[in-house]
């Protein structure tokens, strides 16, 4: 068990002339389990690699503990890592593979067993240690890289997109059971994955990045009900909020797309405070927060807008209406009763309690 | 017609695995035959057949001797070609610099100079320095031969993801430890085409050996020479000398087959 803390964090890779990380910050308490997501080439899995120590940091200061370990080999950091391709070893059988870290330090044989098999306990892989990795499913394959991980007792477990080699129904089954794993090893994680659902199901806090830099920290309903700014707002929840330029006149939010919706007194009161009467901002409201249905027709009255269904998606449960209005497209996630085909003109009701604002300059959340 | 290729190309597999096989047969047959019976027939089945030709092409090429040279040189050459060109390939290509890729092409460049062309100064240089012997021919079969070898191996580590040394990394291994444990068994389809590349090189020469080594270190293929004077060729025991010096390349064969087969098999299907 440790504390974490990256302190103004930057990495600059050799003969590129940006930082691909600025000024990362973050302290992980002890056995929480973080997530860092973001799109691609947004700088988590570097993150990952400067707290495993195979890349250098640049600028700032890692600690573990109290202590900085900008200079510590790998392997003196109390750290394990799970790859995205496993790294599994493929002369060695699935007992050498997870012993492998313990004979180079060279433990105690007994004990290496002992742990070893507790090991393959928990992640029920009692009788394939026998075997070598190529005999092995893609499931199994992953058990074993968390093994590896698990046989070293080691402070901090750090998982590179574990999970993006595995097929969907696997991939959920993983999912439990890494979020088992921690409930039950009690050992700091840091997770890497694009995957917002592995992150919004399994996470403690969730780090969010772009272009290098944090966009956020925060809780998994932290980021989904109070969003830093639109990156974070369209990039937690899917499908992703819909965004809707305009103004604020009078107590409506209008634009020239034909949305004139009334803003609710107590969002007006803040919005005009902060000086957004008559200026330009982003209306940002979750699909979810979108009614077909007539009783949300009729109590959401003056927040109707006209749609064109473009696309619509029968999900089971649900239906997700592919709508525009103007020319703003935009996405409704209504109930799969009120499932409308291509083609229809409908009207839709904005639940604008639930609605966000946006700067048009700075992107960060008004309200 | 399906049927009728597959006899065809069955028939013709054949008719190239006889060609193929014709000197086999040459040499076997004739190794059994009196000087006289080879200039008889030298296609004929030897009649009569004696065994004498072994005994004493066995005698006259001092063949344990000159097994014993051939196999030193031989193992000692391509165990240190497998050990420095393995270490050295994968030290160049996990290392991504400039120099590095200069000295890769450095290294595939060299195999493009025709031994030829180096041999007389190199057998002065090496006289000078009192190297005219089996260690000095060691170490040229090392310069020789590691160009090909290290572009082999470089091939294959190419394919070994980088995780696997982060992996090993993480879990305390030393860099030796690293190649040694982790790399290096994965490079082994590899190595056994090295390994067999070398060795047939190394145990069929006969030039390099014959301006190396004094006479007490001859390898088979210069011993073999004796046996061709200026006035009188000994058909009959170079024959049976060959018929000898064959075996272990056989046997090393036959032993190694199916680590070649898995090589090229290997990594065809995921």
């Amino acid at each position: 068990m440790v504390e974490i803390n990256l302190e103004h964090i930057y990495k600059k890779y050799s003969g590129n002339d940006k930082y691909s990380v600025s000024d990362f910050n973050l302290h992980a308490k002890d056995g929480e389990f973080i997530f860092f997501i973001g799109p691609s080439g947004c700088g988590k899995s570097t993150i990952l690699r400067m707290i495993a120590g195979l890349e250098e940091i640049t600028k700032g200061e890692f600690k573990m503990d109290g202590k900085v370990m900008n200079e510590a080999a790998p392997k003196d950091r109390g750290i394990a890592m799970v790859f995205q391709n496993y790294a599994l070893y493929p002369h060695m059988t699935v007992f050498d593979n997870m012993a492998f870290g313990l004979n180079i330090r060279k433990n105690d044989k007994a004990d290496t067993k002992r742990r070893v098999e507790e090991a393959a306990t928990i992640l029920g892989l009692n009788d394939f240690l026998q075997r070598k990795p190529a005999a092995l499913s893609g499931g199994q394959r992953q058990r074993v890289a968390l093994g590896r991980a698990i046989v070293r007792e080691a402070n901090l477990f750090l998982l590179d997109e574990p999970l993006s080699n595995l097929d969907a129904k696997l991939r959920v089954n993983m999912r439990t059971e890494i979020a088992k794993l921690h409930q039950r090893l009690g050992t700091n994680m840091i997770y890497v994955t694009h995957d917002q659902i592995e992150a919004m199901t399994m996470a403690d806090r969730i780090v969010i990045m772009d272009v290098g830099k944090v966009q956020q920290i925060g809780t998994p309903f932290e980021l989904y009900n109070k969003p830093k700014n639109k990156f974070v707002a369209g990039f937690i929840g899917s499908p992703a909020m819909n965004f809707f330029p305009g103004k604020l006149v009078g107590n409506q939010f209008i634009n020239d797309d034909g949305v004139a919706v009334v803003v609710p007194e107590g969002q007006l009161k803040v919005l005009a405070d902060k000086g957004y009467a008559d200026k330009p901002l982003t209306m940002g409201i979750r699909p979810e927060d979108i009614h077909a249905e007539q009783v949300a027709l009729d109590t959401f009255a003056d927040a109707i807008i006209d749609a064109n269904i473009q696309v619509s998606e029968l999900l089971g449960a649900d239906s997700m209406l592919y709508s525009r209005t103007g020319k703003v497209d935009f996405i409704a996630q209504v109930d799969a009763r009120d499932y409308h085909k291509p083609g229809d003109n409908i009207k839709l009701a904005l639940e604008m309690s639930k609605a966000h604002y946006f700067d048009n300059e700075t992107d960060l959340t008004i309200l | 017609m399906h049927k009728t290729s597959k006899w065809l190309l069955g028939i013709v597999g054949l008719l190239i695995g006889l060609v193929w096989l014709f000197p086999f047969y040459l040499i076997l047959v004739n190794s059994f035959k009196t000087p006289k019976g080879i200039f008889a027939s030298v296609l004929r089945f030897p009649d009569p057949a004696t065994t004498a030709n072994y005994g004493d092409s066995f005698r006259a090429l001092n063949f344990l001797g000159s097994l014993t040279n051939s196999l030193i040189i031989t193992v000692a050459g391509v165990l240190l070609i497998i050990f420095a060109s393995s270490m050295g390939a994968y030290a160049l290509q996990r290392n991504h610099s400039k120099l590095s890729g200069g000295i890769l092409m450095l290294f595939i460049s060299a195999m493009l100079i025709p031994f030829q062309s180096v041999m007389i100064p190199l057998t002065a240089m090496f006289g000078k320095v009192h190297m005219l012997n089996m260690v000095g021919l060691v170490i040229m079969y090392l310069g020789f031969q590691c160009s090909l070898s290290i572009f082999l191996y470089q091939g294959t580590l190419n394919s070994i993801p980088m995780a696997m040394d982060e992996a090993a990394e993480i879990e305390g291994a030393t860099k030796w430890q690293t190649f040694f444990k982790v790399i290096f068994p994965m490079l082994s389809p590899i190595t056994v085409t090295v390994a067999i590349l070398n060795i047939i090189a190394i145990w069929n020469d006969y030039l390099l050996p014959s301006l190396v080594l004094p006479q007490s270190q001859y390898t088979i293929p210069l011993q073999m020479f004796n046996f061709f004077g200026e006035y009188t060729k000994q058909w009959h025991l170079a024959l049976a000398g060959l018929a000898l010096s064959i075996l272990p390349v056989i046997l090393f064969y036959l032993f190694a087959q199916r680590y070649i087969i898995k090589g090229v098999t290997d990594g065809a299907v995921k």
